[in-house]
């Protein structure tokens, strides 16, 4: 369903993206992790086609980010890193303008939208002005935002940053709830988040990719089966005692 | 380093070719425009389209501007600013229908350079602007052989007349000989010529000298002009003929005249119903003081051109104050018609407009009859208030006998036609001559009559003589006489209207459509009328007033005088306080007038200011309590869903 | 004609001028003001000269616009890149060029719905006399076809930058240059340090003698060029703009 192939990004002489590869699947939360500055939101937004990549591609659902844009991002969904969200608007109003520019039936754009809130436990907020939202909602008026369409790939730039813990859990409860018949791509440089709700994950540092595998591969390279001591060692270069990389 | 230079490189040329695009595509289509004013300000006439499609020899014009001094002056040179961009506008148009032939300039002359020396030459007029920087808006036409016509200096108030200017500037350069005039009076309109002294010394002598009008001597400043004898067998080397007052002329006269119009000469006629300086017909010998007699209205039934005989024009709202008697006060009186440019504007006529102030004395009132082949065009008018009445003999002395004759009309009464086009002659069989020598001339005229114009002519009637005299057109001031009005420079416009071309006679002023306030205008006059009733009112007072001392005076004798000056003090007391009353009345009804205009322009300027921003607020606090409400009332409604679906709280699927 | 996404685009740009109260205090700024200017009483005051044209208040429409168009033209990328929300729309199904057109067409729907709150004027000059109104009709085409183009210059410095404020301030700067640049001043200016042929080019790219000559009453062919390629290029340059710096 998603395909990364050598993708690359520099800005100037800084390479922000050098050559990641890797593809997810249907069912599948892929975990991006990487240190700040690292290049997971450079890659994230090359994907969703709103940076163009320097060189590589990427497939989403067949169709190049690069060549058909457009038909590429009617699969996405995304969430932006601090999910920027039109303040001024209402939050049933930002749903309804998202369908239409998704190009929903406007039929069914009312239902669609009820079951949309209903899934993202936004009854109570639904009829308040984004601005006065609290971090948490918004953050859920993002995700929401970004099914509206039911999008084959989800794109997730860190959503649970600046949550509390009980939001962090809401928002955890619900990418795996949409995982089964989804390819979720999540980028977050907590540690636990990887072991809680992904499948995959992939460990990226300067640009280069550095790991694939799963949580459980990256914990077992811990003796102690501290995971923060393996992505310490695995982006730092540092050797660490009782951790093999 | 590279990828910002190359950036850079990207900017520079996206605005370069922008400002390529831009300057190419705006040089390519300018000629590509449509002309949305209503007078067609931007579109030249049929006439000047005409006239340059004659030109067949290059023409220089060389438009001087002094547009840097003019940017450097005053707010008021704004006005100035936008005239020349108009006169730029049009001299365009002018060379883009000229086939190459007119070659246009535009010069900014800047002090003490050549371009000042050559405008100062050319005699453009010179305004002084600072001590260095002064200030040229002329234009001067140029052909091959030397020839130069010149344009002194353009008048924003002359706006509507440009295109005619302009036109006749490039005419008179084509054609540059001096007009020949011809003058035939029943008036000594023009006496022999005979210089100030010999005047003096004759009216020494105690004769009665009389002499040329001012109008005439005006005339010949700009044109050759030859009196015309009231017995004249045939008129030659004329091209416009003046008549004034054509009564009493001899029937070869009228052969002539008619043959003359048949030749394509052009005619400036004056008649008047009731001519008040014909003082010889008016009166004594019970001749009569109006024109044209029997004779030369046959000429102008021809023509289709009638005056009413024994019928006036006249308009309350024009009527000018003026006095038959001295000792009377003066009044308004409906003789006298004061034409401003309500009379003239809406025919937009090279001849009338921009004449807006002008007197005429009992003028006629003209009616017109459909001629084949020749087209009537009202130039001169009352205003719409204006209506006839007839009056003759003693009547026409007696003002309060007027006003009572007449009734606000409808219509405007026409004071002046406009007739172009080929005539027929009123004597297709000749005339008959004296009985001496009758054989032999009737042969050769047999031959020579011709029944129909050849060419266009172009004919001008006004119903009025009075206006061109001395006593109405001019004021004496210790220079000589001066000019009062406009009526000499109708006189003058319609003497050159018709010297030109009928291409150039055809070239029709802009028109200046009426934009002023008229609502204003209507309060004002109104106002205007009842303060001039309250002064007539008081006037009134201090007349009984003075009547009733004077009685009092005859009364006195020796033994009641004193009685009488006591009763006189109290009269006059009594007139004081009544004038004072009055004089309250009348400040109170000027200021009236005042505050009610000064009261729609607040009206205008709220609503104007306030009133779509208010509306604005308005809808705003709406809109907002609206999207409000709205998205409330969906809550309720979800609320309503939402507990009888009982869903819980948290996460569900969508399944 | 247009897509779909173009069109939602636009209708939620436009109304959003009508969501926050700046919209509002913009039209009554704009409206108030070309109403007071053009009543203002002195030399050039409508109610003093007497004449019912509307040229005393097409006079002010240029200067008025110097401050209606930033304000307006301000937000349309400035605040999306601040925010970040050009992210979220920039990645739904929508091209640059269509969300830049988008925008442009809102926010000139907006000046549109400014203009058409002067009518008043317009019934003003009607009662108290007999204006042109051709001419009139003309003098509106001619301030819209000018707020088009500055709403594009406007656009394209908003692209610029993120901070709205320096949008406001560039676009004013650049706004008051392609008015002035037809103006004597500036010509005068220019004839000393650059070769006749400049001034002329320069003169070319007045808006203010393209705005002055339709709305004397002649509509050329030349004046729409100007406007329609003068909106054209810097739509495109919003376009190239976004395209390098919508990530930074």
């Amino acid at each position: 369903m998603l395909e990364v192939r050598d993708i690359s990004k520099s800005f100037g002489d800084f390479q922000a993206v050098d050559s990641v590869n890797f593809s997810a699947n249907k069912g599948e939360v892929l975990g991006f992790l990487g240190p700040n500055g690292a290049g997971k939101s450079t890659t994230m937004k090359m994907i969703t086609g709103f940076l163009n990549s320097s060189s590589g591609d990427a497939i989403v659902c067949g169709a190049s980010v690069n060549e058909k844009p457009l038909e590429a991002q009617s699969n996405i969904g995304y969430v932006p890193e601090n999910a920027p969200l039109y303040e001024e608007m209402y939050v049933r109003e930002f749903l309804e303008f998202i369908s239409k520019m998704r190009s929903l039936d406007s039929n069914k754009i009312s239902s669609r939208i009820d079951d949309i809130i209903k899934m993202c436990s936004l009854k109570e907020v639904e009829f308040q002005k984004i601005e006065t939202l609290s971090k948490g909602y918004k953050r859920r008026v993002s995700l929401a935002q970004s099914l509206v369409h039911d999008p084959k790939v989800l794109i997730l730039d860190e959503p649970t940053d600046g949550l509390d813990p009980n939001q962090k859990h809401d928002v955890r409860k619900l990418i795996k709830k949409l995982s089964k018949e989804k390819c979720i791509l999540i980028s977050t440089h907590i540690l636990e988040e990887v072991e809680e709700v992904c499948d995959r994950c992939i460990i990226i540092g300067e640009g280069k990719k550095l790991f694939e595998g799963t949580p459980k591969e990256l914990k077992d390279k811990s003796e102690k089966g501290r995971i923060q001591d393996v992505f310490r060692v695995i982006t730092t270069g540092e050797s660490m005692q009782g951790v093999a990389v | 380093m590279n990828n910002t230079n190359e950036k850079y490189l990207k900017i520079f040329l996206g605005l370069f070719s922008m400002t390529l695009m831009i300057y190419i595509g705006t040089t390519l289509l300018k000629r590509a425009r449509v002309d949305f004013t209503e007078e067609n300000l931007y579109t030249l006439s049929k006439g000047t389209k005409s006239i340059l499609s004659k030109l067949d020899s290059p023409i220089k014009l060389k438009l001087y501007y002094s547009k840097t001094a003019a940017n450097k002056g005053t707010e008021g040179l704004r006005a100035f600013n936008n005239h020349f961009l108009y006169v730029q506008d049009l001299l365009r148009q002018y060379t883009g229908h000229s086939r190459n032939n007119l070659n246009l300039e535009v010069i900014d002359p800047r002090p003490d350079t050549v371009e000042e020396e050559e405008a100062l030459a050319y005699g453009l007029k010179k305004f002084n602007l600072t001590e260095t920087e002064r200030y040229f808006f002329g234009l001067v036409a140029e052909n091959e052989s030397g020839t130069e016509k010149v344009i002194e200096f353009f008048d924003p108030n002359q706006k509507d007349k440009l295109e005619y200017d302009l036109t006749k500037l490039i005419y008179t350069v084509l054609n540059p000989q001096k007009k020949n005039i011809g003058i035939l009076s029943s008036l000594e309109v023009m006496t022999e010529d005979m210089n100030g002294y010999m005047a003096q010394i004759m009216r020494m002598q105690g004769k009665n000298v009389e002499e040329s009008w001012v109008v005439t001597k005006m005339l010949k400043e700009f044109y050759n002009v030859k009196k015309i004898e009231k017995s004249t067998d045939s008129i030659t080397g004329v091209d416009t003929l003046v008549i004034i007052h054509p009564k009493e002329f001899e029937e070869k006269t009228l052969f002539a005249i008619d043959q003359f119009v048949m030749k394509g000469g052009n005619l400036l006629v004056f008649v008047d119903p009731h001519a008040v300086v014909d003082r010889a017909g008016a009166g004594m010998h019970g001749g009569v003081s109006s024109s044209p007699d029997a004779g030369f209205k046959k000429l102008m039934d021809k023509w289709g051109v009638e005056l009413k005989a024994g019928e006036f024009a006249g308009d309350k709202h024009l009527s000018a104050s003026g006095q038959y008697n001295p000792n009377l006060p003066p009044s308004r009186l409906l003789a006298l018609i004061n034409c401003n440019e309500t009379c003239t504007s809406s025919f937009e006529d090279t001849v009338t407009s921009g004449v807006n102030n002008s007197l005429f004395v009992y003028p006629g009132v003209l009616k017109v009859s459909e001629v084949k082949g020749v087209k009537h065009t009202p130039i001169l008018s009352t205003s719409k208030k204006g209506n006839s009445y007839k009056a003759q003999g003693y009547e026409l002395n007696n003002p309060q006998a007027l006003w009572s004759k007449f009734s606000e009309g409808s219509e405007p009464v026409i004071m002046g036609y406009k007739s172009i086009g080929k005539f027929k002659t009123v004597f297709p069989e000749g005339v008959k001559l004296e009985e001496k020598d009758k054989d032999k001339k009737k042969k050769k005229e047999k031959v020579e009559i011709l029944k129909e114009s050849k060419k266009e002519s172009a004919i001008i009637v006004f119903s009025d003589i009075d206006f061109l005299t001395d006593q109405f057109a001019f004021k004496k001031s210790f220079l000589g006489p001066s000019v009062a009005n406009d009526n000499s420079t109708l006189f003058l416009n319609s003497v050159e209207a018709l010297s030109g071309d009928t291409d150039l006679l055809s070239v029709r002023s802009k028109g200046r459509i009426n934009r002023s306030f008229d609502v204003i205008n209507q309060i004002e006059f109104e106002a205007e009328k009842r303060t001039a009733d309250k002064v007539k009112e008081i006037n009134a007072s201090i007349a009984r007033f003075q009547s009733e001392l004077n009685q009092l005076g005859r009364k006195a004798n020796e033994g009641n005088i004193a009685i009488l000056q006591n009763e006189g003090i109290k009269k006059k007391k009594e007139l004081a306080k009544q004038i004072a009353i009055l004089k309250k009345e009348l400040r109170a009804v000027k200021r009236e007038g005042r505050e009610k205009i000064e009261g729609i322009g607040k009206i205008f300027q709220y609503i104007n200011t306030l009133l779509v921003p208010l509306l604005v607020i308005g809808f705003g606090l709406y809109y907002s309590k609206k999207r409000k409400r709205l998205m409330q009332g969906q809550r309720k409604r979800a609320d309503s869903n939402s507990s009888k679906n009982n869903t819980s709280k948290l996460v569900e699927a969508k399944e | 004609m247009m897509a779909q996404v173009t069109k939602e685009l636009m209708i939620k740009e436009f109304k959003s001028y009508f969501k926050t109260p700046l919209g509002y205090v913009f039209l009554v700024i704009f409206l108030f003001g070309i109403g007071y200017l053009t009543f203002e009483p002195g030399r050039g005051s409508f109610f003093y000269m007497r004449e019912a044209s509307m040229s005393a208040f097409f006079r002010y429409i240029p200067w008025m616009f110097l401050f209606l168009i930033p304000a307006v033209s301000m937000k349309l990328w400035a605040e999306e890149r601040k925010s970040g929300s050009i992210e979220l729309l920039l990645t739904m199904p929508i091209t640059v060029k269509q969300a830049v057109i988008a925008k442009f067409l809102a926010s000139w729907g907006f000046i549109g719905l400014a203009l058409l709150g002067t009518t008043p004027m317009i019934f003003t000059v009607g009662y108290l006399g007999n204006p042109d109104f051709g001419v009139i009709t003309l003098g509106y085409l001619a301030s819209f076809l000018m707020a088009g183009a500055l709403l594009a210059v406007g656009g394209f410095f908003s692209a610029l930058t993120k901070n709205q404020v320096v949008s406001f301030i560039l676009t004013v700067v650049a706004c008051f240059v392609l008015i002035m640049a037809g103006s004597p001043p500036i010509l005068e200016f220019i004839s000393t340090l650059l070769p006749k042929y400049f001034v002329d080019l320069f003169e070319s790219l007045s808006v203010l003698n393209h705005f002055d000559s339709i709305e004397r009453g002649v509509f050329s062919l030349s004046n729409f060029w100007f406007f329609s390629v003068t909106i054209f290029f810097w739509l495109f340059g919003s376009i190239v703009l976004l395209n390098e710096n919508k990530a930074n």
